[in-house]
């Protein structure tokens, strides 16, 4: 199988099958990337659609020294962070994001509200992991942080992760 | 869960399980799990948590193949790069023909020879590195066919070039000395004129008895910055020239994505207020909302605007400094004969001189003298004459 790498050098060189084939490799991982960390079922499709224009826009400045999955969850990221620092000036209005979330009957409740107390930094890192199952590298890269900052920030999260849990359960 | 005191710390016995260390450490930690119940609680409650996160599967988007903009993003990339490939490069016209290869060389040889042996070259600065090239503005824009993905031509639209390129804020300072600066000013307007740049800011400062120096902030179209700077260091002598370009790619990026979501908004509060039938309170605070929205829209393209405006016009500093000469204060040393002359003539000049002031001064003091000669002469000549008869 051709690596993604190659595939993205490909799309550099015109291909459009190089990128239908990148785009079908990752549009679901970009989708449930979105769709956990924003509320809404429809802006979550959007974000990973302009995920993917991103790419091609900036096609001719991929440079091969990281992975294209480390390099499309950084562009991910970031649309997640100007998403929400566009929901913290949006104004409320009639129709909020809660009201317009698809209901998650998938997502254990207890599961969502112990992820949301943890500090947003350690839910980050834990959830690169967890779900989109980067290695400690790559969250450091993506995160800006030293390796060893993500390992003690990433067992931080999942005991602090365990005690909530095992209080909504006594609960 | 458990504090472990081992030789591996709890973070190694999670990177273990998250396949993060070396397969000699791997093992290790593999032999030491084996029989210790400590290490082996750390284990399972670290297993739990992910056990646990992984109840929370998201359900797979039911869309199939490339979505429309995308395909549009597409399209429009690959007629860019058709219109791109129609200029054939010089190299390959080259390769076709030898012969041309060698005329080409030639003629650079020849021209090369002739510029470095006739050339008055500027002296104390380096030849600076060209310009990043700006594409040009691209102007076809591929049909969206749904009106959702409205925002993704609103985000296509602006200028294309910021797409293609690094986007390059350009900025350049030169110092010059010139001997002729009364020409100055005019050749600045007409260089100006002839690159289609402008004059952001001209000071001109004339101390008496020094220096005038030419200070000014020019605008010039960024892909002739390095044509005008060749022109502006005739203006004199090369004393210093500095280059720098700083990138605004992500930032123009943010800038659009700004654009885009604010657009978003713009697009759903329309919606809800044409398809609103609520209270009266409701339907004026979503026109709040939306005119609020709409205010951050024209800032956002205000913003783009800027940017956009200093990217297509280089800055350049410049700073013209008079050649000037202060003018001779010393004379040549005189002869002796020179010399005795002048000294002669300056004792006769004292000496007439002299005669002149004893001549002012009798004649200021003369008067009042000669009353007080009388007024106590006389008496005392009598007086002296009465004591000598006795």
């Amino acid at each position: 199988m051709t690596s993604d790498e190659d595939l993205m050098l490909e799309f550099q060189n015109g291909s459009r099958d190089a990128f239908e084939e990148l785009f079908a490799r990752y549009r679901q991982p970009l989708y449930r990337f979105f769709r956990r960390r924003i509320a809404n079922d429809a802006r979550a499709d959007d974000l990973m659609q302009e995920t993917f224009l991103a790419v091609i826009r900036a096609k001719v400045r991929y440079e091969p020294r990281s992975l294209v999955r480390t390099y499309l969850y950084g562009i991910a990221l970031k649309q997640v962070m100007a998403d929400r620092r566009w929901q913290a000036r949006r104004p409320v209005t009639l129709l909020s994001d809660q009201e317009a979330a698809t209901p998650q009957s998938e997502a254990p409740i207890w599961v969502k509200q112990a992820l949301s107390k943890l500090e947003e930094m350690d839910r980050e890192i834990l959830m690169l992991r967890e779900y989109e199952e980067l290695s400690y590298a790559e969250i450091a890269k993506l995160l800006h942080l030293p390796l060893n900052t993500v390992r003690s920030r990433l067992f931080r999260a999942r005991l602090a992760l365990k005690t909530l849990l095992a209080g909504d359960v006594c609960q | 869960m458990p504090i472990n005191t081992h030789a591996f710390s709890n973070q190694e016995v999670m990177a273990y399980l998250d396949g993060e260390l070396s397969p000699e450490t791997a093992a290790e930690i593999t032999a030491h799990l084996a029989h210790c119940k400590t290490c082996q609680e750390i284990a399972a409650d670290l297993q739990g948590v992910s056990r646990q996160l992984s109840g929370w599967a998201v359900q797979a988007t039911d869309a199939a193949g490339l979505p429309a903009a995308l395909v549009a993003a597409l399209e429009t990339r690959a007629a860019e790069k058709t219109v791109r490939h129609r200029h054939v490069s010089p190299w390959r016209i080259l390769g076709n023909h030898p012969w041309a290869a060698v005329a080409a060389s030639l003629t650079v040889l020849i021209a090369g020879l002739f510029f470095f042996s006739s050339a008055r070259r500027p002296v104390g600065y380096e030849l600076a590195p060209a310009p990043m090239p700006i594409q040009p503005e691209q102007s076809s824009v591929a049909p969206m066919d749904a009106p959702r993905l409205q925002r993704f031509a609103n985000l296509q639209s602006p200028p294309k070039k910021q797409e293609t390129s690094p986007l390059i804020i350009l900025t350049a300072e030169l110092r010059l000395t010139a001997r002729t600066f009364d020409t100055v000013r005019g050749d600045l307007g007409r260089i100006l004129s002839q690159f289609g740049g402008h004059i952001a800011q001209l000071d001109i400062a004339s101390p008496t008895g020094q220096a005038r120096s030419l200070t000014a902030t020019l605008r010039i179209p960024a892909p002739q910055l390095e044509a005008a700077l060749n022109e502006l260091r005739k203006l004199g002598h090369v004393e210093g020239e500095s280059r720098r370009g700083e990138e605004v790619t992500q930032q123009s990026v943010d800038l659009e994505a700004r654009l885009s979501n604010s657009r978003h908004t713009e697009q759903r509060l329309t919606e809800i207020l044409a398809a609103r039938t609520g209270k009266l309170s409701d339907v004026l605070e979503v026109e709040e909302k939306l005119a609020e929205v709409r205010g951050q829209i024209e800032q956002a393209e205000a913003e783009q605007k800027s940017l956009n405006n200093r990217i297509s016009l280089a800055t350049i500093s410049l700073q013209v400094n008079e050649d000037y000469r202060a003018p001779l204060t010393g004379t040549v040393s005189p002869s002796i004969g020179t010399r005795l002359s002048n000294s002669a003539m300056d004792g006769l000049h004292a000496a007439f001189n002299g005669i002149i002031g004893l001549m002012q001064v009798i004649l200021a003091a003369g008067p009042s003298l000669l009353l007080w000669g009388l007024l106590l002469g006389l008496p005392g000549y009598f007086l002296w004459k009465k004591l000598r008869r006795r």
